[in-house]
Parts: structure tokens; sequence; C-alpha cells
């Protein structure tokens, strides 16, 4: 009698064991169904192929420049690293920069009245999405007025002044010269673009002036501060 | 006394190493039925303690609880009414009941032999 308790109750807790086994592992890690259809997969692959590219060519870039830097003797080491740094201030914008590109105009709405009690403004929000737009379009560089934008720069407003790189922006009309690759693309694309219509309701419009020259972009000129990080002087 | 604890391994690493995926819809479902055979062991432990062990009402209770608490969680996933959560408080209750009990019956095991 005792023994059959023992095999039934056996049984069960075989059984038991069984469950509590399947749903630990089923907790522990589930199944994830990849619920992307044939475009998203497409769409995924091209990313990833797009990544592996530029990656390689990154590889090769650092595997080149690491071979000129074993071949060089010590006096063309130094060379290397100038020419190194040079190309580093260029990326950052320390440099004057030529390029093709357009030239846009910011510039009050002709209504044909003088209005006493309007100031034309162009906010630091507008100037912001502004600059995003032409990121998005493809810029190289941009430069507002003689302000060049790097990766620092901050549109703010202060007691009632919009500066850009802590310099007042200037006077109707502000020059923004782009530099890009693709000048006709970006020209088109802001022909269609809903910034325009941004503008329009501050009561600015925005003029391309020049597509498909060589334009100049000045230097960032001020000074980058870097909070905690110090050059090494040894 | 060793002989389920053995078949308790063997379930274990039998599940383990069968590696069954269920997708996450039925997982609820299987917690239930984890809850509903872990009361019906523990029932059947203090039944066994108590001499009135039923090896029939046992075994078909076994199942019979497990497929009741699956099939009002259906129940209740199909009719919008949280259904499961009256599985999970009756198998609760009854679970501390019986633990409670069987604990009892021990200690009284335990007076009894230490007095002899």
């Amino acid at each position: 009698m005792k023994k059959k308790i023992h095999f039934s109750l056996a049984a069960v807790t075989f059984f038991f064991g069984l469950l509590l086994a399947v749903q630990y592992t089923n907790v522990q890690d589930p199944i994830v169904v990849d619920t992307r259809d044939i475009n998203q997969l497409r769409d995924e692959l091209k990313k990833q192929e797009e990544l592996q590219t530029h990656l390689v060519a990154e590889i090769k870039k650092n595997e080149a420049q690491l071979e000129s830097f074993h071949m060089s003797l010590d006096n063309e080491y130094a060379d290397v690293l100038n020419e190194n740094i040079d190309q580093r201030r260029e990326e950052i914008g320390l440099t004057e920069v030529k390029g093709k590109g357009l030239m846009i105009t910011i510039d009050v709405m002709d209504f044909g009245i003088v209005s006493d009690n309007f100031t034309p403004y162009l906010s630091p929000d507008l100037l912001n999405r502004f600059l995003n737009e032409l990121k998005s379009l493809g810029a190289e560089e941009i430069c507002v007025g003689d302000e060049r934008i790097i990766a620092t720069s901050a549109v703010r407003e202060v007691n009632g002044r919009v500066l850009l790189n802590h310099t007042p922006l200037p006077s109707f009309p502000i020059e923004i010269k782009i530099i890009t690759n693709h000048p006709l693309r970006m020209e088109s694309g802001l022909d269609i673009s809903y910034i325009q219509d941004d503008f329009a309701l501050e009561n600015l419009q925005m003029k391309i002036s020049k597509v498909d020259e060589i334009i100049t972009l000045p230097a960032y000129s001020k000074p980058i501060h870097f909070q905690g990080i110090e050059s090494n002087e040894k | 006394m060793w002989l389920p604890a053995v078949g308790l391994i063997l379930g274990i690493i039998l599940g383990a190493i069968l590696d069954i995926r269920i997708p996450s819809v039925y997982l609820n479902y299987l917690s239930i039925a984890v809850l509903a055979s872990l009361d019906t062991i523990v029932g059947g432990i203090r039944a066994h303690l108590q001499h009135v062990y039923d090896e029939k009402v046992f075994v078909s209770g076994f199942f019979f609880n497990i497929i009741l608490a699956v099939g009002l969680a259906f129940l209740g996933v199909q009719l919008g009414v949280d259904l499961y959560l009256a599985a999970i408080f009756a198998f609760g209750v009854r679970l501390f009941q019986n633990i409670a009990v069987i604990r009892r019956i021990l200690l009284k095991k335990y007076e009894m032999r230490k007095e002899k």
C-alpha cells in the first residue's frame, strides 16, 4: 500500500517537475516573435549593408594611416601627425572651407506697407529648426552671418537678443551659407519644405540666391572650451 | 519517501533538457497549471498524513484540477473577466491551509516521539 502511494505520488511529482521546468525556461527567456515583413527586413538588410561598407571603409582608412605611421621615419612622423591634426581641425570647423553650395538670405517679408509697430524677429527656436532642416537635407558646413556652425554651437536668447556662438545675430537680411555635396537637391528640398511656412508665420521670407557655385565659409573664430579636459603639456 | 523526490528531479531535468517552448500568450495557463499541481501535491501529502489518502482521488484530482484551472482561465479570457484570479485565489488559500495542517500533524508527531 505504502509503495503504491509513493509510486503514484512520484508520477505526479514527475509531471509537476516537468511543468515547473517548462515554466521556468519560458519565463527566463520568452520567445520573441519576429513580426517584420519583407520590406522591413529588406530595409534592415540595406541598413546593415551600408553600415558594413561604411565600417570597411573606415577600417581601410585607419589601416592606411597606421601603415603611414609605421612607414614614416622619425622626422616624417611629425608630418603625418600634423596632417592628422589639420584634418581634424578641418573636420570640426576651425579652418576656412570652400566648396559647392548655396547661399540663403532671410529677410523681412515685403508687404508694401510700412508698419511702425512691427519688429522682425527670428526666434532661436525657428533658427534651430531651420538649421536642423538644413542638416537633414545634407548640409556639410553651415555659416550664419559670419558665425560658423560647429558641433558645440548654440542658439540662445539672452535679454531679447538672439545669440549664436555667443554673438548677436546680424540684422536682416541674414545671409546663410551652406556647403553641400548636392546643392540642387538641397534647393528643391527647401522649396517643398514646411520651413518656408514657418518663416512666413514670423513675417520672414527665405530666398535662395546662389546655387552650385564655389562659396567660402569662414573658420570658427572663438576658442573652444572643454570642461574637465586639459591639454597634456608633457 | 525518496521516490517522489526522484520523480520531481527527473521531471525538472527532463523539462530542462527538452527545452519546450510555449508562446507567451499561453504562459498564463501554464503558471496556473503549475499552481494547481502544487496544490494537489500538497493536498495529497496532507491526506497521506491524515490517513485518508485515496490514490484514485489523488491522481484524478491532479489532472482534473489542472484542466479545470486552465479551462476557467480560458473562459475568463473569452469573457473578458479575470477568472484566473478565482483559480489563483482558491488554490492559494487551499495551499496555505494544507501546509498549516501538515505542519500541525508533523509537530504533533514530533512531540509524540519526544514523549516516548
